[in-house]
Formats: C-alpha cells, structure tokens, sequence
C-alpha cells in the first residue's frame, strides 16, 4: 500500500495533520507525495447528514445568553432566531472527544470569549466562543457563553459510532420549550 | 484480584494507550513513561501492552489476593513488603494477602506498577488506559481509590514461589537522573511549524535558557516557566491536529507541552515538538525541575527512537533467559484450521 507508513490523519479546520512512521519514510518525501496527491484528488461526492440539535435556549434573567444579546446589541429572541436559522457545516472534531468545530455562525452573533474560562461548563451545552458556535460535549472548563443545553448525546464511547457528528455534515438548532 | 488499599485520584490503570481515535477527538492516553510500563510488564512475563497501574501519588499500597509476580519501574523507590525491601526496578513474587507499600520516590515522579496477567478492565475503543479527562477507560475512567478490587488476567497464575527477585537497571534511566541531580534535564526537540515565526531572541532563548516545570503539569499537559517567547507578529491560527510533545506558545509567552492527554486539537503557535523518545523524560520530571530544550535535525530524532529500541530489545533479551519472564502464553485451540 502506499501509504502504508502512515499511523493517523487528524483533519483541522483548514488543515491537516498526518502522522508517519519516521523509521519508514522522511518527512520531506511524505509531504512531496501528499501534496502531488493533493494536486490530482477530486472531491468525494459524498455528502454529509443534516442532524438537527434541539436547544432549550436560557432565556432567564442574567443568562450568559443574554450577555451575548447585549453585545450583539440584539434582543434575546432575535438571538435565538439568528442561531436557529442559520445551517452550520462540521469542518472538523476535536480536542475534546466529539466537540465538532462549526462554520457558519452569523456574524452578528459573535461574542469574544471570557478573558478567564469558567472552570465547569456542562455537557450539552449549547454556546458560542469568538465567531464560533458549537455544543460542548462533557462537562468540562471554557471560555465560551452558554445559550442553552441539548439532550443530543454528542460522544459515547459504548456506541457503534461513538461520535454523533463526522466532518461534512450540516447541522441546525431548533429551539424547543424547556417543558417539552 | 489485587485491593487497593490508598487513596489517589492520580494512580491510574493505564496501558500503552488508545491509539487511533484522534480523527474522532479522542486522545491516545496511556502511561506517560510508556517505555517504564513496558519493561515492567516484560519483568513479569506479560505483553508490552498489558495494563499496569500508574502511580503518581505516594505512598502508594496493595494487597495481593493470590500469589503472583509483580515489578515496579519508572520512578527511583522502594518497595516494602513483610520484613523485606526492594528497590523499584525490581520484579518479586508475593504470597496471598501480602501488603506492598510504594513509597514516595526519591527520583522521578511516576512508578509502574505490571502484575503477572495484566490488569483486567473492560476496553473502551480498543484500550484499557484511562482517559481522565474524558472520564472513560481505566477503572471507571477515574484514579483508584481505598477499596477497589481489580481482576487480573489470563496467565496471571505464574508460579510465584519458583522465582528469585531481579531487578534492571537500563543505562537512559541513570543518565537522565544524573542530569535532573545536575540541574537540568536536556528534552530534544524538532522545530514545529510555526518555528520561522518567532523572533530570533525567542529562538535563541528558547534553546539557551532553562525552563521550569511549574505546579500546573498533568497528564494534558506541563505549563513552564521562563523566558517569554514572542512571535514577530501576532499569528491567528485556526484549530489544527496537536499531539502528546507539541510545545505551544500561548499568549503569555510561557511554553505548555502537551503530554499523554492531550487535546487533539488546538490553536497556539507551536514553537518545536518533543521527540518520542524523550517524552517519558519529561513524564518523570516534578514540578520545580528544569529542563534545557535541545533542538535537533530529523535524523538525529530518528537515531535517538533507534537508540531507544536498541536499549529496549537488550533489556527484553536479556529477560527472555530468566526463568519465568518470557510470557506464557495459554495454549488456545486453532478454530481458524479445519482439520485435514
């Protein structure tokens, strides 16, 4: 095989990283051949899923989200209804396990991160960091504002596919009442 | 079955890790003196891969169910069972209901502890390590605590009673802790990809200064100390592939070098990588410490795995004519052959 040398590929958002055996190959003729690859691939004409996330957006009284409302200069609700309209696409998965980075947030939306993350954000929670949006997938410390919280499971470890989403696919939020 | 008998929210059930998985955010875990746990489980006669118990937190105490084998690697200690002693880097026999107690090291900061068999967890996406910050893998994807019993593995019967304590002592162990005493560890490195990015003084300083390790290491990572480091201009990169010896350089200046937990992805410029064969150096450093980064070509990191290797393989020979070390394999019936 050809690229039998090779241990992992880690997509980025707009990169790659490819991890070798350096006892079988040098770095400098690997990525020779990787980007003569480059230049002849074609794109895969696979297309991704579209997977909707329902949110219970956080509309009490001193929500982070309505932090974000602030700064966008927005009311609450016309918050929700630019986060809901828009269809994010998944450039990629990573640094935590299924934490998808999303593109497509409205740019009216973002919202600079906490200068000092919060030490506990919760799993499921739907938030925004910079210009991007995403749902955190374990409870974890971040910088991100919170806008409300899905029940989708986003990574399971015991699952047949244990990441919900793969790069390609588009997603939508879709606000669901929080007594549903 | 072994019982733990202390607490320690860092001594962990750890294999070789969960290689594989990055694409889908899941890091490769494992030991972080990954060739330590190596030798300890051929010390017992076990697989590489075998999972053994890393210890971060001391002292650290067993009781053992059953006779068996065990051997302590990694960190510079001693190993107290009734009415005797031992150093780590020894592998010994135990009776049932024997207590071994793993003292707080003198050098290093992780032990190994293998058991004849192996540790015996269920595996999550192929491996037995624990992934803490993820919160699977292991024994519950937590430390162990006072009172956990864990299974041992198949093979783990090895005759305890017909074996004489030995011990190793591999020539890269006395060397790095030679110059820990010194003071400072010497950690090779590559450059990485934003390395023309950063000013020549960060560079020069980079190589020339000392760092040291400060109380925020864990198994994500170490935080250092030192000189700043500065990029000519402040570089916005988007969210890239990081792997355990990425040396990143947040804002502050102050390196981080990602260790077994990393996150798959991040986005600080990233000055230089450790190479593989140093990585457990660092793991075996304490908080405090200093180390000199060294920047080296491609093929002296490729001499320096090949050195590795070549240690490892002596040390695996020279096992291999001990009377119990070499894996006793249980004999299992060939269900793939149909009889002629």
């Amino acid at each position: 095989m050809r690229w039998e040398c090779l241990r992992s590929v880690v997509l980025g958002v707009n990169n790659l990283l490819v991890m070798f055996d350096p006892l079988r190959t040098h770095p400098q003729a690997l990525a020779l051949e990787l980007l003569q690859a480059w230049k002849s691939a074609r794109p895969s004409k696979e297309s991704g899923r579209m997977i909707e996330v329902p949110v219970v957006y956080d509309t009490s009284r001193d929500s982070e989200l309505e932090g974000v409302a602030r700064h966008a200069g927005l009311g609450v609700d016309e918050v929700i209804r630019l986060h809901t309209s828009a269809t994010y696409h998944v450039a990629c998965i990573g640094s935590v396990p299924g934490f998808a980075y999303l593109v497509g947030l409205p740019s009216g939306l973002s919202t600079p991160r906490h200068t000092t993350p919060r030490p506990r954000i919760a799993r499921g929670t739907v938030a925004i960091g910079g210009a991007q949006t995403g749902v955190i997938p374990m409870d974890m410390p971040s910088g991100w504002h919170a806008l409300g919280a899905t029940k989708l499971d986003m990574f399971d470890p015991s699952r047949a596919r244990p990441c919900l989403l793969a790069p390609g696919d588009q997603i939508r939020f879709i606000a669901r009442d929080a007594r549903r | 079955m072994i019982e733990v008998l202390s607490n320690g929210g860092l001594n962990l059930v750890q294999d070789l890790g969960r290689p594989g998985h990055l694409a889908i955010g899941v890091c490769g875990a494992g030991a972080m003196d990954a060739p330590a746990l190596s030798m300890a489980n051929w010390m017992v006669g076990n697989d590489a891969a075998a999972a053994g118990i890393e210890i971060s937190i001391f002292p650290f105490r067993i009781r053992f169910h059953q006779p068996l084998r065990f051997s302590c690697t990694g960190a510079i200690t001693t190993l107290e069972m009734r009415a005797r002693k031992l150093p780590s880097w020894w592998a010994a026999s135990v009776d049932a209901g024997e207590v071994l107690t793993i003292a707080a090291p003198e050098r290093g900061a992780r032990a190994y502890l293998a058991i004849a068999g192996g540790i015996d967890v269920p595996r999550v996406l192929g491996s037995c390590s624990t992934d803490l910050k993820s919160g699977f893998g292991g024994l519950e994807g937590r430390g162990l605590r006072k009172g956990d019993r864990l299974a041992l593995g198949e093979g783990g019967r090895c005759d305890a009673t017909d074996v004489t304590p030995f011990g190793i002592g591999p020539a890269s162990r006395f060397e790095f802790f030679g110059q820990v005493a010194a003071g400072a560890a010497t950690i090779r490195v590559l450059a990485s990809a934003e390395y023309p990015h950063f000013t020549a003084d960060a560079t020069r300083t980079f190589q020339q200064s000392e760092y040291r390790l400060t109380p925020d290491c864990n198994r994500q990572g170490f935080r250092l100390d030192g000189h700043a480091l500065s990029t000519r201009k402040p570089l916005e990169l988007l969210s890239h592939g990081i792997v355990p010896g990425t040396v990143q350089v947040p804002p502050s200046g102050q390196p981080i070098v990602q260790m077994a937990e990393a996150n798959t992805c991040g986005g600080y410029p990233k000055i230089a990588n450790v190479i593989e064969p140093d990585l457990w150096r660092l793991a075996q450093l304490r908080p405090g410490q200093r180390i000199r980064f060294e920047l080296v070509e491609h093929e002296a990191a490729v001499a320096a795995i090949r050195d590795q290797e070549h240690e490892q393989a002596r040390i695996r020979h020279g096992l291999a004519l001990k009377p119990c070390p070499v894996a006793r394999k249980p004999v299992q019936p060939n269900l793939e052959r149909k009889p002629p």
